[in-house]
């Protein structure tokens, strides 16, 4: 049973990982474990709740938020031994991998990623492709992750904006697409929407077609399981319906790439 | 089976029913006519009010993991109200809260034999329903009661006879002559998403969420944390509804959100459930401060 | 249980049902109340509620005791707040006492709070936040009309051909107000809107002026010397009901279109047409802060005045002088006398026929000498004259003007009361805190913008050991030794009604389903006002040569910054930002800047700027929008993070004693 009532959970740990996203490591107390891509409902006693996508799940729930907001930066105050609410896992999650998949991750999209490819990883895949934008390379998360993933996987990464250290590519995501190997895999694409618009737009033009694009969309969502209305994308709830959607499904709804 | 009882004994029967339930009725205060809470039968009126009672089984503010639940009856509820009920099942059923209470709950709706100013109930279904529990009809000298639970039929009521069913299907063709049925065949099809009238609406709406709060289907709620997490009706005409954190918002403009509550009610709701999300109460267009009116904007959908 | 009562937040005076339990409110139904909200509500009146059942509300007096406060028992409160009043009136005299009232509590409340200090305590220094919005209405309409007050009734807007919207945001300060204009817009009557803003009713507007700021007296002169010179006034009317109209031409004559437009920046086509079509219908002029806010508010007031006389725009159906009252109670706290200047029904203190009623009733001497303003009080306070001051719902640290003079004021009083329902922004400075009712737990009445006194009912139990308004000041008074022998707010109506000639006869039965509008004769209402005859007998032209604003730029403040109210928002917070839905609509302070300016300044949206005035200086974000023209800055003033109040222009009109809060001049730098 869904439901809107929190459950108690204990933050194992709390890793900074760059100056405004912090990694928060809780207690998995929930009936359930998730599937990559779906996310949890976080209360933050006194803030208020968010909807936070899982990273990771092996030792506990890892989540990896960026301070953006009230309950957010009231979130990044909180210490090993504090207590949070929380509840899920809610939505679709990512699709099933059958094959090469490409993921392409901008900014905080990559925690979502993350649970894709450490979860595929583990059940032996290794036909993927991360291709990772971020603002400037001290907003790069899970460097250490993203160096022994490329033991195993194709990564590339480039930052909108480098600095004096950075030698990798410099330009937004798009820059970084002619990395993709194979036009036939399915792309999950992860990030902010005008990320999301501009990638479609370019991996139709390199071909791809509309039924192999994932998107994960990002809406206010209060309830998680479709009552509370405020996902409303066309006639889906992002919460129940998505937050992965396929890209043919939804592209003729104005609200898409607002 | 269809029963009857004697107009004046349901203030009697009400304060048989107040013996051992909370019973929820139109009455009045001041000039105003208001869906509540009843302390006697004597309070009783059957009238429409303003409001429906959403928030007999749907509080307006309710704290979240406090919920109470117990047997209630609502009583002279109207048809498009109760029929709202059915809609809000398909949504808020998975809800534990709405769904204790909602088993918990008698509703005895009362027939519109007169159209009201703002409905147009007939376009969906009508002042009568198929589904219902106790429905009571005024034909006169007496309410014509049908009943599928007769658990709450008390020593008053009588069977009813062939003339007065007689009685109460011409009640039922005169409503249906002065309020003819709009043509709504295909809307959900023929609504359109850059319709012009959405920024038309939105050049004298005064976002006051009106149309949501009195709208016996919107359900949309807000939850906030305030001293315990609490969750409270919310309405898509306001900007937060959908503003997230960093101040991205993707109605960030009024016409997209009068879009959002046109097209959920007349397409997208029906997308997934095929029925409209609306039972043709027309309260949206009386609490309206502006008058923005959904009959006029049914009519207006093109081809 | 369910209560019929008034809506708490602005003068239109929304009548609602609430159905509560006694301690949460459950439900809020708009009344179907015809001629006033017709089954609606803004987003204040369904969702602003929830400030009265806040577990923040204050719930025992307390004293200041070190950095904090203690809590005591009334009985105490009620002894150190008589003693220490009583002390320092004998020390310094009755002058060194400053009251200030509320326009959020009830003609009860307001009543007693004025007779308290003129009774008690002998001063005159008792005023109210009228003094900051339409002072220069009751000036101005008084020495014109003959009466400070809305002339016609809400229900009377759908007789009118014609609304002129001068400085009032109406769909955003008076939503119903603004909605029932757009009705009638959309059934064919015609809007003229002067404002420096775009805002809602721009889109109904057939002639929108845009003004710069503090030119509202030219733009008014220069319609009215149009008129006259296009033949289209009133002259039988001015004839028979008016004088001083030879020195009004004298000066209006001054103002054809071309100098108009050169001050006020409008198009001199523009004002010619507004003053045409203005003349030529049945026309009600609506006016709010953009008017009153300015040290020329009186003047612009009479302006208006004068207009409707000229074209016998007033006194009948369809016409008339709208001033929107800000507060639920703004008008009926003026009416109670809540002034420094006025007693009860507008008598003025100097007025020694008038002074003598009360005399004759209170059984004393009463002070002849107008006492301090609202903003004059924090001066006094600063300059050591005014030792104690007792505030009754309001908070000026964050409404008034050089907030931080008020603070500096506040700590150099030697006694502070504040009487509230929260620890507000001010209450934290008092010496003793007072907890006091909401209107949620109060009997009493408010009397809306049109003049109607309606009533005020309890709909929930009344938190901690509360009490109401007007039985803490009884009660001080007793302590005081004068036998107020009020046993419920019905009681202190029965004074009123005695003694004031709006209210005379007024009792709660004859408003118990519906209010009605003052004058007030045996139950009876008055819709239109002024029919036969002003209530001054003749109408007076009041005119005025336009005097360029106490601020305006120069090379060092190069931007006019002003000020006003958002929708979601009240005032400075204190009830509205307890609500979360409200709160979430408008949750932080902005400047709104011109594209142009922002271009010009290297701003984007949401950048930290400093605004800076000769008056002091603040922070807040930028919203880029051309809702204002260029080289105009607005900015709400309801936020404590950004409170621009601090920055605010606080120069006065010399006879309404109102602060130009419209017209700062400002200049602006990242952060």
């Amino acid at each position: 049973m869904k439901s809107m009532v929190p459950v108690n959970t204990r933050i194992i740990d709390v890793f900074e990982e760059t100056n405004d996203v912090k990694s928060f490591l809780l207690e998995n107390n929930l009936d359930e474990d998730p599937l990559p891509g779906q996310f949890y409902e976080i209360y933050v006693r006194g803030a208020g709740e968010i909807p936070i996508s899982i990273a990771s799940w092996r030792d506990g729930l890892l989540f990896s938020v960026k301070r953006v907001g009230y309950v957010t930066e009231r979130l990044h105050g909180m210490k090993k031994g504090d207590i949070l609410g929380i509840r899920g896992p809610f939505g679709n999650g990512f699709p099933e991998h059958r094959r090469h998949t490409v993921l392409i991750a901008g900014g905080i999209g990559l925690p979502p990623a993350r649970s894709y490819i450490e979860y595929w990883l583990s059940k032996g895949s290794r036909n993927m492709q991360l291709l990772y934008g971020a603002r400037t390379p001290s907003d790069i998360v899970y460097r250490r992750i993203l160096q022994e993933w490329s033991n195993y996987i194709d990564v590339h990464i480039t930052v909108d904006k480098g600095d004096k250290e950075w030698k990798g590519n410099v330009g937004v995501v798009t820059t970084i697409f002619h990395r993709i190997k194979d036009r036939e895999s399915d792309f999950i694409i992860i990030g902010p929407e005008i990320m999301m618009k501009f990638s479609v737009m370019e991996l139709k033009k390199l071909g791809v077609s509309e039924d192999n694009i994932y998107l994960s969309m990002e809406r206010k969502m209060k309830c998680g399981f479709g009552i509370c209305g405020h996902c409303n994308i066309g006639r889906y709830y992002v919460c129940k319906d998505g937050p992965v959607f396929k890209y043919s499904l939804i592209k003729d709804i104005p609200e898409v790439f607002h | 089976m269809i029963y009857k009882i004697k107009k004046d004994l349901l203030k009697k029967y009400i304060d048989g029913l107040l013996e051992k339930y909370e019973v929820w009725g139109p009455k009045k205060i001041g000039n105003d006519t208001v869906f509540s809470k009843l302390k006697s039968g004597e309070e009783f009126i059957d009238a429409r009010t303003l409001l429906g009672p959403k928030e007999s089984i749907y509080p307006i503010k309710e704290k979240i993991g406090e919920m109470e639940s117990k047997e209630i009856i609502v009583m002279g509820i109207k048809s498009c109200d109760l029929r709202a009920y059915r809609m809000l099942d398909d949504v808020l059923g998975i809800d534990e809260f709405y769904s204790s209470r909602r088993r918990n709950v008698h509703f005895l709706n009362f027939v519109c034999t007169e159209p009201c100013e703002y409905g147009f109930c007939s376009t969906f279904f009508g002042p009568r329903l198929d589904e219902y529990e106790m429905q009571f009809t005024d034909i006169g000298e007496y309410y014509i009661v049908e009943s599928k639970n007769d658990k709450l039929i008390g020593r008053d009521f009588e069977n009813a006879t062939e003339d007065d069913l007689k009685i109460l299907e011409s009640k039922m063709r005169d409503f249906y002559n002065k309020m003819p049925p709009m043509n709504i065949e295909n809307l959900h099809k023929k609504i359109s998403w850059d319709d012009p009238r959405y920024r038309e609406f939105s050049k004298r709406c005064i976002s006051c969420g009106a149309c949501n709060f009195a709208c016996p289907t919107c359900f949309c709620f807000d939850t906030y944390d305030d001293d315990g997490l609490y969750r409270e009706w919310d309405s898509c005409i306001l900007s937060g509804f959908t503003r997230m954190a960093g101040n991205v918002n993707p109605r960030n403009t009024l016409d997209l959100r009068l879009r959002q509550r046109f097209m959920h009610k007349l397409r997208y709701h029906y997308e997934n459930f095929s029925y409209y999300l609306c039972t043709g109460c027309g309260r949206c267009i009386e609490v309206c401060p502006v008058r923005i009116d959904i009959r006029d904007f049914i009519r207006g959908v093109g081809p | 249980m369910e209560v019929k009562t008034v809506c708490p937040y602005c003068g239109v005076g929304c009548n609602i049902i609430v159905v509560s339990d006694g301690n949460r409110v459950l439900n809020i139904i708009p009344s179907k109340y015809e001629a006033i909200n017709y089954g609606t509500l803004c987003i204040k009146g369904w969702k602003g509620l929830n400030y009265t059942e806040s577990k923040k509300r204050l719930k025992k007096p307390l004293l200041k005791k070190g950095d904090g406060f203690i809590e005591i028992s009334w009985k105490e409160a009620i002894k150190i707040a008589a003693n220490n009043l009583k002390e320092i009136m004998e020390r310094y005299g009755p002058d060194a006492l400053g009251f200030q009232s509320s326009a959020k509590c009830t003609n009860e409340d307001n009543y007693l709070m004025q007779k308290l200090a003129r009774q008690v305590f002998k001063t005159n220094n008792i005023d109210h936040c009228a003094r900051s919005c339409h002072a220069s209405t009751i000036e101005g309409l008084i020495s014109t009309i003959g009466s400070g007050a809305m002339t016609t009734s809400i229900r009377d807007i759908d007789n009118a051909e014609l609304y002129f919207v001068i400085g009032s945001n109406t769909t955003e300060q008076h939503p119903i107000i603004g909605a029932r204009i757009i009705n009638n817009i959309i059934s064919g009557k015609k809007l003229i809107l002067a404002d420096p803003r775009k805002i809602q009713l721009s889109n109904f507007s057939s002639i929108h002026m845009r003004h710069y700021p503090g030119t509202d007296l030219a733009l008014l002169n220069t319609m009215a010397n149009i008129i006259v010179e296009k033949g289209l006034y009133n002259k039988k009317f001015i004839e028979e009901r008016t004088e001083n109209f030879e020195e009004f031409l004298k000066v209006i004559e001054f103002y054809d279109a071309d100098r108009g437009a050169r001050i006020t920046g409008v198009d001199p086509d523009l004002i010619e047409k507004a003053a045409i079509m203005y003349a030529k219908s049945r026309s009600i002029i609506f006016y709010a802060m953009g008017i009153t806010q300015h040290t020329q508010g009186t003047e612009n007031v009479q302006a208006i005045a004068n207009l409707a006389m000229l074209t016998g725009n007033i006194g009948k159906s369809g016409t008339g002088i709208a001033p929107l009252r800000g507060h639920n109670n703004v008008q009926g706290a003026s009416d109670m006398g809540a002034l420094s200047d006025f007693l009860p029904g507008y008598r003025r203190v100097y007025d020694d026929q008038g002074r003598r009623i009360f005399e004759e009733a209170w059984k004393t001497d009463l002070p002849s000498k107008p006492g301090a303003a609202l903003n004059e009080m924090f001066h006094l306070a600063l300059e050591g004259k005014i030792k104690a001051l007792y505030i009754m719902g309001e908070n000026p640290i964050i409404s008034e003007p050089e907030n931080e003079k008020i603070i500096e004021a506040f700590k150099r009083l030697e006694f502070l009361i504040v009487q509230d329902i929260f620890m507000s922004e001010t209450a934290e400075y008092a010496s003793l805190v007072l907890p006091s009712y909401s209107f949620a737990e109060k009997i009493g009445t408010f009397t809306n913008t049109e003049r109607r006194i309606q009533m005020v009912r309890p709909f929930l139990n009344p938190p901690g050991e509360t009490r109401a308004d007007w039985e803490i000041i009884t009660m001080i008074a007793r302590e005081m030794g004068y036998e107020w022998n009020y046993n419920s707010p019905e009681d202190v109506m029965i004074e009123i009604s005695s003694l004031v000639p709006q209210y005379k006869g007024i009792n709660y039965s004859c408003i118990e389903n519906e209010g009605v509008q003052w004058p007030v004769n045996d139950c009876k209402g008055t819709e239109i006002m002024h029919t036969e005859r002003f209530t001054r007998g003749k109408g007076r032209f009041m005119p005025a040569y336009w005097k360029r604003p106490s601020e305006f730029t120069t090379d060092e403040y190069p931007y006019i910054l002003t000020t006003g109210r958002l929708y979601y928002q009240f005032h400075t917070g204190t009830m509205t930002r307890k609500s979360n839905i409200l709160e979430r609509e408008a949750p932080f302070p902005f400047a709104e800047v011109n594209p142009e300016d922002a271009k010009y300044l290297s701003l984007r949206d949401d950048d930290c700027i400093r605004i800076i005035s000769k008056f002091g200086e603040l922070t807040t974000r930028v919203r880029i929008t051309d809702v204002v023209p260029k080289g105009i800055v607005f900015m709400p003033f309801h936020y404590h993070e950004s409170p621009v109040n601090r920055i605010t222009n606080p120069n006065i009109d010399p006879v309404a004693r109102i602060p130009e809060l419209k017209v700062t001049a400002v200049r602006i730098e990242r952060c």
